[in-house]
């Protein structure tokens, strides 16, 4: 059965949870000209290897990563999957604390960390619990409910665009590879796709449409960081620590009867924050349910969700989270790059050899 | 009959005897034998059959006549004249219909299943019946449509039927039992629906209609959630039309869950959301008001579910009274006592008006329930709590399975189902 | 075995419950206070902060002045706070209003970097200097406020707001403050006999210090540059009295041996309301762009002397000077920066009276 447009909704909405709130302070720390020189970069990337890992998927039509990894044996596949592995239990982490972070500053001031944090692994592993199938139906009803209310903010961002701001337009320089938050600004392109290798077989879906809905998203990865930028200039974009939400902040709407709205915009991402950390936890669940296949699923991930919890708790503030960010660079790069790597040559050689 | 005396068996209060004596003694031919009679099979040109003493109580239940021959020992079964005990076909009471057809069901099965083959005269609807119960039988039919609906699903339900033939079905709830419901679900796996122009369009669609003996309602299984939303007659209407009058409807439920919700939000945890006006006269109006919001809305939506209950309950005559006195008192005096803010009073009256929107008083309920879930979230949390109380409720949808068939599925036609 | 996992659930659910009783966010609307105006001077070391919260009582508002001193803002606020009954919260405040010596000191740029931090204070607070004496301001407004205006729609576009009114929000004052090509207005207020405030001009920023003023007119000229409209702005001259019914403007820079050049085009469209002797509309368009061109001469030189880009030109240039010697955009490039002028009118009608002009 074609569930395309589910695996669409999923991938969409847990990109635009991403994009908006630490990826627009990651670029334009690390450059000061020509913006979209880097972002390309990085699309390009993304859709190459993306394409790849589906073409790989593709060789194999009825199985999912872990038996396709298992043809080249079980210690090998070990370490294959290892680092994936520890990659999704080290965002979960990151991203729980981090957006738990974000949501303190920005929104609830006085509500204690641990708070938010209950309520977003709570959610995730209710969600995680009832299956992939649920979790991506979920997607798909609350894409229709909140996707709207996304478009009609970023219309009105507009409000007070500057386009003198956007110069100067080139760099030559290329001296974002220097910089450090280039590369854990990647984070939000590595991890959100790789869910397509763990469907089960009866979730079907239609690559094309998936290539189709990335390059849709690809202009919102520009609008993010421009945005901003357009506004303020990047003198003052790169003082921000969220420019991408004080610039949803001094929106100024004369007819609607909330004065600050775009606080639901901002919140509801992170409401898409909670459905990617269900992804997530479902993937590791599956991962380990193969090497101790004793426990039921259900229990690896309330295992697994107590446990990031317990280690939320032990991380004290925002810099430790950006220092997390940096550890797990090498494990982002392995998942982007490697893996469908792997996979294609995997696929290739198969239909080579029958 | 042949000179000998027979006796009659039969239910007074079930068959109507005086009318089935007068038909009898018209075609009454005094020289036919019994023996005669079974061989011919008719008795006074009426058919019989012979049964023996264990079948003749349970015939008896049923509405039968016995025909009992002491000598011989005989005793013959047919079908009298049964008297009137079901009511004729009257508009629907609990759903309304704007210009649409006014039919609906009745308790006796056999009318609904002969409504039904009005309205789709077609050969490829299969009419199975069942009878289920230990010690208090019941009919039980299942009605679809042979290219139309999913085999797989006619399967399991039929033998879910045939595991549990020996259970009584007295209420609904038993019913969901029967077919596999856990027992805290908050949905039911069947939409009820008193209109046949509904269960129609349920078969059209490829669903399986259930009928229960003395139950005024078709069961349209499986439920799903776009069912809250869309009514048969809509497509009387012109199509602009239907599309706003739908919009409408999913508004209202969004309206419903969120807000009683929004207001604990945003009067309690986020207030700089609203316009600085709009803050101020809510401080005025909650001005000595002793207790927090959430037990304030609390508070006012369990007096409207208590009105709402109490007005079902009460007769005629009172009824109005009472509505009076509610409106009075939730209206006025509490908002002058300073128990509530006259605020919370549009709210709440906003709030129940958009409930009723949806179709269906099941779907209602359903919504009704989970609006408190979202308070409870929305008062801890604020707004990321209404939201997060959506993406909770959103979630159990997306987790219902009827029979394999996802609850939030839209299917149009079988196999498009996502 | 079910009941027990039955039992657990319920046990484990009500105390969910629990937390709500000692909420972190929750406080009652009706237990907050919402200031919305905010004035700020200086007394020796100490920042005063002065607070207009409007209090509802038995449904009639009015409204309280509260003064608070510390040695910085935030301190100065909770002294405040300590001293309510209701808590005080900042997030309705919708203008912030500096005393003049404050900024003539440079004072303004902490506040303005701390408030910018927090995310109490809107990013869309309005900014304004006063230029008497603040305590005295705060409690003519008081009375005046009593009638029932607002001090902060005076600044707002849907309400009291008029073409000679700069309109500076809390993010364009940050921005100016870092930015290498621009720099911000803001206005100035003082107290007024009939009407909460008068306007009386704009102060020009340059790294958080005021360095010039400008006049009613000149702002009006600002406002234009900046794409605000002017609509309705009435120019009173010789022979004619003009009301300014719509503008456009268009703008191209070009560098040339490190000087940069400037040519701009004003259109203006305007409506004649009186007339003076009979002169013929081209006299009138005449007159009108030789006004304003005098007038903005006169002030880019004043600007270019110190060094102060009100105008944003270095906006334009921002594609032609490489970003590293951008930082010197004020002191190198826009002392010398020459700019020609073109306002171009159109008279769209003359009234209900026809002019006879004897040719």
């Amino acid at each position: 059965m074609d569930k395309s447009l589910q695996v669409i909704c999923m991938g969409l909405m847990s990109h635009f949870g991403l994009i908006f709130f630490i990826y627009p302070e990651r670029i334009i720390t690390s450059t000061h000209k020509g913006h979209w020189e880097p972002i390309l970069i990085q699309c390009v990337i993304f859709i190459l290897f993306l394409s790849l890992y589906l073409k790989g998927l593709s060789y194999f039509p009825e199985q999912n990563i872990i038996s396709i990894l298992k043809i080249l044996g079980k210690a090998f596949s070990f370490t294959l999957l290892f680092p994936v592995l520890l990659y999704l239990v080290i965002t979960t982490i990151e991203l729980v604390s981090a957006y738990a972070e974000v949501t303190n500053i920005i929104f609830l001031a006085n509500t204690p960390t641990w708070a938010i944090i209950t309520l977003m692994i709570f959610i995730s592993t209710y969600i995680a619990v009832k299956g992939i199938e649920t979790i991506l139906r979920t997607a798909l009803l609350l894409f229709c409910i909140f996707f709207p209310l996304i478009l009609l903010m970023l219309l009105i961002c507009f409000q007070d665009i500057d386009w003198h701001n956007a110069f100067p337009i080139i760099d030559t320089d290329f001296s974002f590879f220097r910089q450090p938050p280039y590369y854990t600004s990647f984070f939000s392109f590595a991890i959100v796709f790789s869910f397509l290798g763990f469907l089960p077989k009866k979730i079907s879906y239609n690559s094309k449409k998936i290539m189709l809905a990335v390059l849709f998203l690809i202009p919102f990865f520009f609008l993010s960081v421009y945005l901003p930028l357009l506004t303020f200039g990047n003198e003052t974009a790169s003082t921000l620590l969220f420019p991408f939400i004080t610039t949803l902040d001094k929106v100024q709407l004369q007819w609607l009867i909330f004065d600050r709205a775009t606080l639901f915009f901002a919140l509801s991402l992170v409401t898409f924050i909670m459905l990617l950390t269900s992804l997530l936890l479902w993937q590791s669940s599956i991962i380990m349910n193969q090497y101790f296949p004793r426990l039921k699923q259900k229990y690896h991930i309330v295992a697994l969700s107590v446990s990031i919890f317990i280690i939320c708790l032990c991380i004290p503030g925002w810099q430790e989270t950006e220092k997390l960010l940096w550890w797990n660079t090498p494990f982002r790069f392995y998942i982007l790059i490697v893996l469908p790597l792997i996979i294609f040559l995997i696929g290739v050689r198969r239909k080579r050899v029958s | 009959m042949d000179g000998e005396a027979v006796l009659l068996l039969g239910l007074h209060s079930i068959v109507n005897l005086i009318k089935t004596k007068e038909i009898l003694k018209k075609d009454m031919d005094t020289s036919e034998a019994i023996h005669s009679v079974k061989v011919k099979r008719t008795l006074f040109k009426r058919k019989c059959v012979e049964i023996n003493s264990e079948e003749a109580i349970e015939s008896i239940l049923q509405g039968k006549l016995i025909v009992y021959s002491k000598e011989k020992n005989i005793m013959l079964q047919f079908e009298p004249l049964p008297k009137d005990l079901t009511r004729s076909i009257e508009p629907p009471v609990n759903e309304n219909v704007l210009q649409g057809p006014l039919d609906s069901f009745i308790e006796n099965m056999s009318t609904n299943i002969g409504i039904m083959r009005k309205k789709v005269s077609t050969a490829q609807l299969s009419v199975k019946t069942y009878t289920v119960g230990s010690d208090q039988k019941k009919n039980l039919s299942i009605v679809y449509l042979n290219d139309r609906a999913d085999k797989s699903m006619i399967k399991k339900i039929i033998s879910h039927i045939e595991m549990n033939q020996h259970t009584n079905i007295l209420y609904l709830q038993h019913l969901y039992r029967f077919m596999g419901m856990r027992k805290w679900d908050v949905i039911p796996q069947f939409n009820n629906t008193e209109m046949p122009l509904e269960a129609v369009d349920g078969l059209n669609k490829g669903k399986v209609i259930l009928f229960v003996d003395g139950y005024p309602f078709a069961l349209i299984l499986p439920h799903l959630l776009w069912d809250m939303f869309v009514q048969a007659n809509d497509r009387n209407y012109a199509y602009p039309i239907m599309g706003a009058i739908r919009f409408l409807r999913v508004l209202g439920a969004l309206i419903t869950l969120i807000f009683p919700a929004i207001y604990v939000a945003l009067v309690a945890v986020n207030p700089e959301i609203l316009k600085i006006e709009l803050a101020l006269s809510i401080a005025q109006s909650r001005e000595g008001i002793p207790y927090p919001p959430f037990v304030e809305i609390t508070i006012m939506l369990l007096i409207i579910e208590l009105i709402i209950e109490a007005s079902i309950r009460l007769p005629l005559s009172i009824g109005p009274t009472v509505t009076m006195v509610g409106g009075i008192v939730i209206g006025q005096a509490v908002v002058d006592a300073k128990l509530v803010s006259n605020l919370l009073i549009i709210i709440v009256a906003a709030t129940s008006i958009a409930n009723s929107t949806v179709v269906g008083f099941q779907n209602a309920l359903i919504l009704r329930l989970l609006k408190y879930v979202v308070v409870i979230f929305a008062s801890i949390y604020g707004v990321l709590g209404i939201l997060s109380g959506l993406v909770f409720i959103s979630a159990y949808f997306a987790s219902r399975e009827i029979f394999g068939i996802p609850y939030t599925s839209l299917a149009k036609r079988r196999g498009e189902i996502g | 075995m079910r009941s027990i996992i039955i039992c657990s659930k319920l046990v484990l659910s009500l105390c969910i419950l629990m937390p709500l009783s000692g909420c972190w966010d929750i406080k009652d609307i009706n237990h907050r206070a919402f200031p919305i105006a905010m004035g700020i001077t200086k007394e020796g070391e100490k920042f005063k902060v002065l607070l207009q919260i409007p209090i509802s009582s038995e449904g009639v508002q009015k409204q309280e002045i509260v003064k608070g001193t510390g040695l910085t803002i935030l301190k100065a606020v909770e002294d405040i706070r300590t001293n309510m009954e209701s808590s005080v919260d900042l997030l309705h405040i919708r203008i912030i209003i500096f005393d003049r010596k404050l900024v003539e000191e440079g004072g303004m740029v902490e506040p303005i970097n701390t408030f910018m931090r927090i995310r109490e204070i809107s990013s869309k607070t309005v900014i304004a200097i006063c230029d008497d004496n603040i305590d005295a301001f705060f409690l003519t407004l008081k009375k005046n406020l009593e009638k029932g205006i607002n001090l902060y729609e005076f600044f707002e576009k849907y309400a009291g707001w008029t073409p000679q009114i700069s309109l500076t929000r809390l993010w364009h004052v940050y921005r100016s403050l870092n930015s290498y090509t621009q720099n911000v207005a803001i206005p100035m207020v003082r107290s007024g006999e009939n009407t909460p405030v008068t306007y009386a001009g704009s102060a020009v920023m340059n790294k958080g210090k005021i360095v010039s003023k400008m006049d009613p007119k000149e702002t009006l000229l600002f406002n234009a540059f900046h794409g605000n409209s002017m609509k309705g702005r009435v120019e009173v001259m010789e022979h004619a009295t003009i009301m300014i019914v719509g503008n456009t403007d268009f703008h191209k820079g070009e560098l040339r041996n490190h000087i940069p050049y400037m040519f701009s085009t004003i259109r203006l469209d305007v409506v004649i309301q009186e007339r003076r002797g009979k002169v013929s509309n081209a006299i009138i368009k005449k007159e009108l762009e030789k006004v304003m061109a005098n007038r903005f001469d006169e002030m880019l030189k004043r600007f270019q002397k110190q060094e102060t880009d009100v105008f944003g030109l270095g906006q334009y240039y921002r594609n032609k000077i490489p970003y590293e010697e951008l930082k010197d955009w004020r002191k190198k490039y826009y002392p010398n920066l020459e700019m020609k002028l073109n306002i171009h009118t159109t008279i769209q009608n003359e009234g209900n009276i026809k002019t006879i002009i004897d040719k």
